[in-house]
């Protein structure tokens, strides 16, 4: 598994790494079963407090992402994937609004958008 | 005492992920007053939850050193209660005392040890001392950290020895409770920085804890879980560490923009601090998200913890 | 409390290489200033070197050592960092108080080994037979030093506790101002109108010793309640 956290970003710290570990286990990187560090060994490693990384981790876990075995250490949760799905159409659609949003500040026409769209399709295809 | 929103209640909605409850504390200071010519501590209240690193900082003068001699019992306050381990320790007999002392240890800021003691002579009295010594560790921890002249008296040391030295002794102790006063100050970079992960590395056991006071406040960035700042003996600020880079910030404004934003702002009982910078005004703003959220046009910067203790000393509550 | 004893022993040893030089020069000199006024018999010659060396030695030695180990507290804050070992304010007292009394002790037994030594050659050189100062002169003469040391460290150590060696340091000329009062005529003389004197207690008591025991009670007596008020002293202390 890999981490960056950034003082410079935005995000809370605690947010950097429950969404990376989110990237992780939804792009395969991370599969069920997998060990994640503990607490207090991923705190030592990125050089924060130990809260940062309770708090990322309770996240993870409140979202079904990972749990913890008392005495073992936390693990990425088993396959879930009405979880995954949906989580992955909710990233889509924030991107599609962003991508709508964004358009209309440029002055973009929809027929230009559903375009733009289409050859981005075609692109992937290939 | 709990940990609570620096500058009281920032966002309400905000807090709850920063309101973790801290569980059985390893330190517990209570309205302790203490009273000196032209200087006193002033109702100080202070915990250090088991598994956590408390920060202290503050200005020099500021009552770092003199709340630590309370917490070691060589100050004895003029009010208030210290309970090390849940434990009072005033109401305690001696021999109970020392019991409870073998589960805390010091570093100083100085290597302070009697002037004809070796590096051997050092550890061989915490050993006498500490019944839980642990000799291999101590030898082992001396390696790790380069200090391998076992003979050298300690007034040759180099202060970035002395300091290893002491933490190799107190680490190998069997001391639960640790408390530092400046323990990076006055080394250099590398040398702080294998102190710190020496320290985090220690941390990782979840029973213990750490009282760091420091006025080196980046050391405390990648160390301390909550902090607590002093200033002219009180007390006046104690939260998570998170919660200042996460949520708080720094916007510089005009004078116009300014009051618009004091006129603006939802919380009420939020305090709003000012620098006048001349050209523009700085202003401390409690919740970074609530400002974005306001006043898009105004650009708000990440707060530090020098920030922070900047705005609380200097700054004007508007 | 060992770690304590400890940490004192390693103050003691690290300044103990500066004493046996002048200490010697300083006997040596005691030696041969009285020399000429002492009876040519090996053991009169023996024992004034044997005094000598014991008188200088365990004056230098042990009050010495008392300097050096509440000057030592005073350095680099070592005083507020040892607090800070599971150690009782009360240990601290007794181990300091048990450490002086283990340094006499030592340097008594080095002091008369020495003086023993060097007065049985000198009688050899001087007189060319071997001589020794008689065992109860040698006890006696401990012994008195002893009396004096717990005294006056029975005096003095509860007013370090308080207010530690520098600012002390005035206090310690007292008891040693004292002592020249006796120097005085006036005092002299007073001395000799008393109905007693100390010939005749020693002769009430049968032997010197005894009585050199008695007040070795007493001074050990003084010592302890030193050590009770030091206790409560540095109890209220702070750092």
């Amino acid at each position: 598994m890999e981490l960056v956290v950034s003082n410079s970003s935005e995000q809370p710290i605690y947010e950097q790494i429950a969404s990376q570990i989110r990237t992780q286990v939804l792009g395969g990187q991370l599969t069920e079963g997998d060990r994640l560090p503990s607490i207090r060994a991923l705190a030592t490693q990125l050089r924060i407090s130990a809260i940062t990384t309770k708090r990322a981790y309770q996240e993870l876990e409140v979202q079904g992402y990972i749990h913890t075995v008392p005495g073992k250490g936390c693990f990425v949760a088993g396959d879930n994937l009405e979880l995954l799905r949906e989580e992955r159409l909710r990233m889509v659609e924030a991107s599609l609004a962003r991508a709508v949003s964004d358009a209309r500040m440029a002055g973009i026409t929809a027929d230009e958008l559903r375009e733009m769209l289409d050859l981005q399709l075609e692109d992937e295809e290939q | 005492m709990t940990y609570y929103s620096p500058l009281n209640a920032i966002d309400p909605s905000l807090v709850g992920p920063y309101a973790l409850d801290p569980g059985p504390c390893d330190l517990h200071v209570e309205s302790v007053t203490k009273h000196y010519d032209g200087f006193s501590l002033r109702d100080v209240a202070l915990d250090v939850p088991r598994g956590s690193v408390v920060g202290l900082v503050g200005r020099n003068g500021a009552g770092k050193t003199t709340l630590m001699k309370v917490v070691l019992g060589a100050t004895l306050p003029d009010s208030g209660r210290v309970e090390l381990f849940g434990t009072y320790y005033a109401a305690l007999s001696d021999a109970e005392r020392a019991r409870l002392r073998e589960r805390v240890g010091f570093v100083g800021a100085t290597v302070a040890y009697p002037a004809g003691m070796t590096v051997t002579d050092v550890m061989r009295m915490y050993e006498l001392a500490y019944p839980a010594f642990d000799r291999a560790r101590c030898h082992q921890l001396c390696t790790d950290m380069g200090l391998d002249a076992p003979q050298r008296k300690v007034s040759e040391l180099s202060r970035g020895m002395g300091m290893k030295l002491q933490l190799a002794c107190v680490l190998a102790s069997g001391a639960e409770l640790l408390l530092l006063d400046e323990p990076t100050s006055g080394l250099d970079p590398i040398v702080r920085e294998e102190v710190l992960d020496i320290l985090r590395t220690w941390m990782e056991d979840e029973g213990h804890s750490m009282l760091v006071s420091s006025h080196i406040t980046s050391d405390l960035e990648h160390l301390a879980d909550y902090l607590v700042m002093i200033e002219r003996g009180q007390v006046v600020l104690a939260c998570e560490r998170d919660l200042i880079s996460d949520l708080m910030g720094i916007a510089q404004l005009r004078a116009e923009e300014l009051e618009r934003v004091r006129a603006e702002w939802p919380f009420g009982q939020v305090q709003l601090r000012v620098i006048d910078r001349g050209l523009y005004k700085s202003l401390l703003v409690p919740s970074r998200t609530t400002f974005h959220e306001l006043f898009p046009a105004y650009a708000c910067d990440r707060a530090s913890i020098d920030d922070v203790m900047s705005f609380i000393v200097k700054g004007k509550v508007i | 409390m060992k770690a304590l004893l400890f940490s004192d022993w390693c103050t003691l040893k690290g300044v103990a290489r500066n004493y046996p030089a002048p200490a010697l020069v300083i006997a040596a000199v005691a030696t041969f200033a009285g020399i000429q006024d002492v009876e040519p018999v090996a053991s009169a010659i023996a024992m004034h070197v044997h005094s000598s060396i014991v008188s200088v030695g365990l004056m230098m030695f042990s009050f010495m050592g008392f300097f050096t180990l509440f000057g030592n507290d005073e350095r680099e804050g070592w005083e507020a960092v040892r607090l800070s070992l599971p150690v009782t304010r009360r240990t601290v007292v007794h181990a300091r108080y048990l450490a002086l009394l283990i340094l006499f002790g030592m340097v008594a037994v080095v002091v008369n080994l020495v003086g023993l030594v060097m007065g049985a050659i000198t009688a050899l050189v001087l007189n060319g037979q071997v001589g020794f100062m008689p065992f109860s002169e040698g006890v006696l003469l401990t012994g008195i030093f002893c009396m004096v040391y717990l005294v006056y460290l029975g005096l003095t150590t509860p007013v370090v506790f308080k207010m530690g060696i520098s600012k002390a340091r005035i206090y310690f000329s007292l008891p040693f101002m004292l002592c020249l009062l006796f120097t005085f005529e006036p005092v002299k003389d007073a001395m000799q109108q008393l109905p007693v004197s100390l010939g005749q207690i020693s002769a009430i008591f049968g032997s010197p010793l005894l009585l050199l025991a008695l007040g070795l009670a007493v001074a050990a007596a003084i010592y302890g309640a030193s050590m009770l008020v030091s206790e409560r002293i540095y109890a209220a202390r702070d750092f």
